[in-house]
């Protein structure tokens, strides 16, 4: 080797040997000593302060909106070992490892972040620390929602994913580039499994079906019903599921802030027994006069509460029909017998008269104790209604009152919150919130106290701290579950663009097929 | 040596330097890359970057990723001409050099001359106004990879196959299906160079295999996709190419695979039947030239084939239409105005031509605003396709809010996130007041090649004032707003124009779209209700159009009542037009002649000879 190279590979090993030990040395000697106390709270964002966490989240990542030259994070909890993290820049990224070491050892205890920024003189200040509590109980670790642009008519790219609450894995369940852009909406699981799976496809070239993933089904475990149904839900026995049929064009305001604004001009409820040839209706729930929505189940299977408006218009050919926007909705409930197949009637639980708002997207937390729904002015779309905030009735107080009782959650802003899911320990509710913009709907968490009350909502971790400053997507329908799905993808779209369906009989094809009137 | 070596730089220059030299200038004088960055409406899949760790990583999801990633980059240099022309004539400069070498792998160097087809073909697609930049990339990609397996193969068929492997494994990753390519080049390449058949068969087997392997059970993606994602056989290709093009793209795509295959036949075959049988008789004149002459007539050949190619492929038509476009955007409108002349008469250039009229102040008086359908000016026709591009722009002057913000968005979800919506829709949330909506997008804008800083400039402004009273552009649109909600409907043009005006009596653009509907449709009473509001807009001389409208119905007994009380503003040169027009159609009618074409030239742009022969302009009204 020529001297040259030789002096040459020295000094670079010398260069890297001293970036090692600095580096080395910076991350020992982390600890700020000499500070002055900033008697305040620092801001950081997301806002990830005040709250309750569940122990097995991944690392809230956050950025630091204090001015400084360099950062100094403190994490400490009770037990286990501190995590320090010393950065040039105001994003702040928590080792995961550490992390989740630190929130198993202290399920039930406090959570302490220090927050220290430097000037440019050098002087380091510390702020008030940011204090949250670690929760006993877990999330399901799976979330699985829609991301798609706020569109209007027209979509490009869009899919159901599947993001893993322990860590920013983010996997793709069904995208829409593998069945020409077509659209993939309301999703449900059964018991928060994903053993038995419902997602509606809107397919122009495919044909609009409803997606059926059925593990227990022996000879396909993946396939289709050629119906365009709107929302699902899972009876808890995974023999059958609830279905509406919806007619629900989006028409554009003129001068509101949120243009966007749906009708359900039609709809009935229906279900469908695995296994059969037949959606069948429930004649109580098929009624010309009203406009049913929003199935969801008890987790004894015994009752189905769904929403529930008088319909006020009588041309359904007119979009938008008149007094549209005076139409609300109420929470109801009907009893079924699985094993024989019966229908009760038909009982509400919280009129519209009673709320003066439209109630939506019903959903029984798995005790069986809550309901939770969301209110506004009127329609039956919530998350186009800025008004929209989510409420919480607690069954067993109502039936003890013999009237609704329930209230407004505390994690309501001023903007909507709409689409939401309890976790399977009923502790955790994810729901869509636009807290902070009018537009982007994001995936906000919250913990549920013993009483009905929720610690402070707060937004799903990424990665990237500023990950949702710049992220033009809208996530829907956050569905939790507690287990990975195992039917995702090409196996999901090979099935969509597979002509063979189930051979099915339909009562009618339209809304409303009018059994009773 | 010596003058091997000057000759071969005097052929270089004369040849390769001097052709693209002047592919560079045609690119970027004539074509003007700059018109395909806007897209006019017309170009759907104009790639999208961001700059960050995170773009990258998503682009990566799919097989043809990172060749898609570096399309995308380069794309973004259209943005100005003289870069956009720099990266074409560089992919132009690359596909021939590649051409040259792979040609001489394959031991036909007598066809090298065919290295330029690939830049001959891009000059047709882009003289076309036809962009299909990223698969071309990728193909030039693939010819990279294909000319490097040949410097990197040898004799040894385990050490060709095992490079053949890896690189197939990182091939196929990089350029999704347009990876076929380089395995099929691959494969005749060790048939002619090796002739080590059992080798080629064996890439064609990899070939035909690893899209399903590496796309469909590592990737996961649909099969289709993994075998014709990034080629011209993909569904999403399929949907954007124009069919004039098909027979140039796939003839890109094909032409060195079948050049190759025919070199195969030729030196397996073919050459030794036929080549002895007519040697010595059949002799091109140029092969027994000295071989300056043949230098000469090789090089005029380039030449004219360039320019030839050039002349009959440049599409100005399809340019004007693109250029009415960007002009449009960058508020150029005398040049929207010069290059709407050379345009089609077409509704979407009729719309922009429209609001360049209106900014110029020329919207009551140039002939070409009585030669349209109303339906044209907010593009409410039902005939009408493909308008939301342009509708978005005359909703947004128009202070339309909500209109606009439709247009965007459904722009949004077919031509992308391109940087000019994003703007939009940023400046439309900033207007509403939605600044939190608003930082989204122009914290989107920030990772953009381009547009950081006017993105940066709107993200300051937030911090020091969170309201943006003291931005004149929003402070505008906003006193335009509608304050009045209900369910859009287009059906009334006139009605939406009135709406726009009754809530600021300000806003000329609905003034003056609102009298050219009522112009354009005679209607007298809306016209006439609104005369008390010219002194509003115009301090001098109201335009030409409404002071000949005024006098025609003036002097239309039923009409001439809608006047009573109203202050008329007549100029002496009007007054003097009118009488000679009234002059002249005495005379046309007492002459009883039908055909319009014997009316005075002089007053067929005037509003009199519109009203008067409306019928015969309008047949069927």
């Amino acid at each position: 080797m020529k001297k040259q190279h030789q002096f040459l590979l020295i000094v670079t090993l010398v260069l890297v040997a001293a970036g090692i030990v600095w580096s080395v040395a910076s991350i020992q000697k982390a600890a700020i000593e000499n500070y002055t106390a900033v008697a305040q709270a620092p801001r950081i964002s997301p806002d990830y302060s005040g709250t309750v966490i569940p122990p097995n989240i991944a690392p809230l990542n956050f950025q630091v909106k204090e001015e400084g030259t360099q950062y100094y994070i403190y994490i400490s909890s009770k037990n286990g070992k501190s995590i320090e993290k010393k950065s040039p820049s105001p994003k702040i990224v928590i080792p995961e490892k550490q992390w989740h070491q630190l929130l198993d050892n202290n399920r039930g205890e406090d959570l302490t972040i220090d927050v220290y920024t430097r000037d440019a003189n050098g002087d380091w200040k510390k702020f008030n620390s940011i204090i949250n509590h670690i929760a006993e109980k877990e999330i399901d670790p799976y979330v699985v929602y829609r991301k798609i642009h706020p569109s209007h008519n027209t979509w490009r790219a869009m899919g159901l994913y599947q993001r893993n609450l322990t860590d920013f894995e983010e996997t793709p369940v069904l995208k829409n580039d593998n069945y020409k852009w077509g659209c993939a909406h309301c999703h449900n699981f059964n018991n928060n499994l994903p053993d038995k799976i419902a997602i509606g496809i809107r397919s122009g070239d495919y044909k609009s079906c409803l997606l059926i993933v059925d593990e227990d089904e022996p000879n396909e475990e993946v396939y289709k019903l050629p119906i365009k149904f709107g929302f699902t839900s899972w009876h808890p026995s995974g023999k059958m599921f609830a279905c509406t049929l919806n007619d629900p064009p989006l028409v554009l305001h003129t001068c509101k802030n949120e243009m966007r604004d749906i009708v359900d001009v039609d709809s009935w409820i229906g279900y469908y027994m695995l296994g059969s040839d037949t959606v069948r209706t429930i004649p109580q729930l098929s009624q010309k006069g009203w406009l049913e929505n929003y199935p969801t189940w008890s987790p004894d299977g015994k009752y189905m509460y769904f929403s529930n408006a008088v319909k006020l218009w009588d041309k359904i050919e007119t979009v938008p029909p008149e007094y549209f926007d005076q139409s609300k909705y109420g929470l109801y409930r009907i009893a079924y017998d699985i094993d024989t197949n019966q229908w009760g009637d038909v009982e509400p639980i919280l009129t519209a008269e009673e709320t003066g708002l439209s109630l939506n997207q019903p959903r029984v937390s798995p005790d069986g104790r809550w309901v939770t729904f969301s209110l506004c002015e009127y329609s039956c779309w919530p998350s186009y209604h800025p008004d929209s905030d989510l409420y919480i009735l607690d069954l067993r107080a109502t039936e003890a009152a013999g009237k609704a009782q329930y209230r407004k959650m505390e994690v309501s802003s001023d903007e909507c919150e709409s689409w939401h899911s309890w976790s399977s320990n009923s502790k955790w509710i994810l729901f869509s919130s636009k807290k902070n913009n009018p537009l982007f709907n994001r995936t906000y968490m919250t913990y549920v106290f013993e009483d009905g009350s929720l610690g402070k909502a707060f937004v799903l971790p990424q990665e990237d701290p500023t990950f949702y400053d710049g992220d033009l997507n809208t996530y829907t329908i956050p569905e939790m579950v507690a287990q990975p799905l195992r039917h995702t993808g090409e196996t999901l779209a090979k099935v969509i663009r597979n002509p063979k369906a189930v051979d099915l009989d339909m009562p009618i094809t339209g809304a409303s097929p009018g059994i009773q009137n | 040596m010596k003058t091997y070596q000057k000759k071969s730089v005097m052929d270089w220059i004369l040849k390769d330097f001097i052709f693209f030299v002047l592919i560079y200038l045609y690119f970027w004088l004539l074509v003007e890359p700059k018109l395909f960055y806007l897209g006019a409406g017309e170009i759907r899949y104009f790639p999208i970057f961001n700059k960050g760790w995170y773009f990258f990583k998503t682009q990566l999801v799919n097989p043809g990723g990172l060749a898609d990633y570096i399309s995308a980059f380069l794309a973004q240099f259209f943005y100005f001409s003289w870069t956009g022309a720099l990266v074409l004539t560089l992919q132009a400069w690359l596909l021939c050099v590649l051409t040259a070498g792979l040609l001489k792998s394959f031991k036909a160097n007598a066809l090298k001359w065919t290295r330029f087809v690939p830049a001959l073909l891009l000059i047709i697609f882009y003289s076309q106004y036809s962009f299909y930049f990223q698969p071309t990339v990728v193909f030039t990609i693939a010819l990279f990879f294909t000319w490097l397996y040949t410097k990197l193969s040898s004799g040894n068929i385990l050490i060709s196959l095992l490079t053949f492997l890896f690189m197939a494994a990182i091939v196929y990753p990089i350029l999704g299906g347009t990876f076929m390519l380089f395995a099929f080049l691959c494969a005749v390449y060790e048939s002619i160079q090796n002739r080590k058949w059992l080798l080629s068969l064996g890439y064609m087997i990899v070939m035909g295999i690893t899209p399903w392997l590496i796309g469909g059970l590592i990737y996961k993606i649909r099969v289709e996709n993994a075998y014709w994602s990034l080629t011209p056989l993909s569904w999403i290709f399929q949907v954007y190419v124009k069919k004039n093009d098909i027979f140039f793209l796939y003839g890109f795509f094909l032409w060195l695979p079948v050049v190759t295959v025919l070199i195969l036949i030729w030196q397996t075959w073919l050459q030794k039947i036929i080549y002895p049988k007519v040697a010595g008789k059949l002799v091109c004149p140029l092969a027994v030239a000295k071989q300056w002459v043949r230098w000469i007539a090789g090089t005029c050949v380039l030449y004219l084939a360039l320019i030839l190619t050039a002349f009959l492929s440049f599409n100005k038509i399809d340019k004007s239409f693109f250029e009415v476009e960007y002009y449009s955007y960058t508020q150029n409108w005398q040049k929207v105005i010069e290059a709407a002349e050379k345009s089609p008469n077409h509704f979407l250039i009729q719309a922009a031509l429209n609001r360049a009229l209106f900014h110029a102040g020329l919207l009551g008086e140039a002939k070409e605003t009585l030669q349209q359908d109303p339906s044209t000016l907010l593009l409410t026709g039902k005939d009408h396709k493909n308008i939301l591009w342009y509708q978005q722009d005359i909703f947004l002057d128009l202070g339309y809010i909500n209109g606009a913000e439709h247009g965007v968005v459904e722009c949004l979800e077919y031509y992308g996130e391109q940087p000019y919506l994003l703007k939009k829709l940023a400046l439309i949330n900033m207007v509403k007041g939605n600044i939190g909506t608003a930082q989204i997008y122009l914290n989107a804008l920030c990772k953009t090649l381009f547009h950081k800083n006017w993105a940066e400039m709107y993200l300051i402004k937030i911090e020091e004032d969170p309201a943006l009273t003291s931005d004149e552009q929003i402070r505008y649109l906003r006193s335009m707003m509608m304050q009045q909600d209900h369910i859009i409907n287009y059906q009334s043009i006139s009605g939406l124009l009135l709406e726009l005006l009754n809530q600021n009596s300000d806003n000329r653009m609905a003034f003056e779209y609102l009298m050219t509907c009522y112009l354009l449709t005679r209607d007298i009473p809306g016209f006439t209700a609104h005369l008390d509001s010219f002194n509003r807009f115009y301090e001098k001389q109201i335009p030409r159009f409404y002071q000949e409208a005024v006098l025609i119905i003036a002097n239309d007994a039923d009409a001439k009542q809608y006047l009573q009380g109203k202050r008329l503003f007549i100029s002496t040169q009007a007054m003097a037009e009118f009488k000679a027009f009234m002059k002249a159609l005495n005379t046309f009618k007492m002459g009883k002649r039908t055909s319009l074409n014997e009316f005075p030239d002089e007053f067929k742009n005037s509003y009199y000879f519109y009203y008067t022969f409306f019928n015969f302009i309008h047949p069927g009204n």
